[in-house]
């Protein structure tokens, strides 16, 4: 129970920073009121902002409503929004001209690879982790 | 009346991806040599991230399940959340806009601008809350005796 416990916590972990964190770090002058992308550059940086936050709180609910936090079905999905949002962030790399970054508004490497990435690693590994405890002692029970 | 639902869900799904990356994956947005890279970079996840969960949802409408609720509610959730800032977000927030190209004539009815994005916006929404009204339907026709 403790273990279940301990992993709803980490799915929510990953789940709150799915909506949060691209608030934190797109809702400003370098994204979404940056002067030098276009404006609708910027419709599409809001709208994923927008949706990104709707999900985070429909995986909450997910995780945490007594109608559907006993579902395995709600788990395995409340796990899959984060994972598939900082997910996309990899394979959109090899996606030629564009980058992680633009001139003038550089983020601090650590080992020559972006720091952001380090986080996105992290969100899909505390979210992954979340749901194998949660699995873990579904398993158990049957 | 299940399976139309099932259906018409599926296919909201799969043009709501399809169209999105078609219109987005070439010059007018991706690679639009305007365009800050970081800004298409965000572009690139966006439409990774609608494909995803196009492709999940799919997953949950067609899987066997004994609670198919939350696949069903998903499968609706995944377009209309993808589609609903088309409806605000130029409102919200000031220096935004619908047109990817600023010199695009548009198409002016009744005195009302029509934006292509607008539109299929607002047919993928109501074919999406139709297809989950006809599951809701079909639940009724189970428990009535």
């Amino acid at each position: 129970m403790r273990t279940q416990r301990i992993g709803r916590v980490l799915l929510s972990l990953g789940a709150f920073c799915t909506g949060f964190f691209p608030v934190a770090a797109d809702w400003n002058t370098q994204h979404t009121f940056s002067p030098g992308w276009s404006p609708h550059a910027r419709y599409h940086g809001f709208a994923t902002i927008i949706a990104e936050i709707i999900w985070s709180i429909i995986a909450l609910w997910l995780l945490w409503s007594p109608a559907t936090k006993n579902n395995s079905l709600s788990i395995k999905f409340a796990a899959l929004i984060p994972i598939v949002y900082w997910g996309a962030f990899f394979p959109a790399l090899f996606v030629p001209t564009i980058a992680l970054e633009d001139k003038g508004f550089e983020i601090t490497h650590f080992f020559g690879i972006p720091g952001n990435l380090f986080f996105i690693a992290g969100f899909i590994i505390i979210t992954a982790l979340g749901y194998w405890l949660y699995q873990h002692i579904d398993r158990e029970k049957n | 009346m299940r399976k139309i639902s099932r259906i018409l869900l599926s296919v909201v799904l799969v043009s709501t991806a399809v169209v999105s990356v078609a219109v987005d994956w070439n010059a007018s947005h991706i690679f639009n040599p305007e365009w800050h890279p970081h800004a298409k970079f965000h572009d690139v996840v966006m439409l990774w991230l609608l494909s995803g969960c196009s492709i999940m949802a799919l997953w949950l409408l067609w899987r066997r399940s004994a609670e198919p609720a939350i696949a069903y509610t998903v499968a609706m959730l995944v377009p209309v959340i993808f589609w609903s800032p088309f409806f605000f977000t130029t409102l919200l927030v000031p220096g935004t806009s619908l047109k990817a190209d600023p010199k695009e004539a548009l198409p002016v009815l009744a005195g009302i601008t029509i934006y292509p994005n607008v539109a299929i916006a607002t047919i993928s929404v109501i074919l999406a809350l139709i297809g989950y009204g006809l599951y809701r339907a079909s639940n009724s026709e189970v428990r009535e005796p």
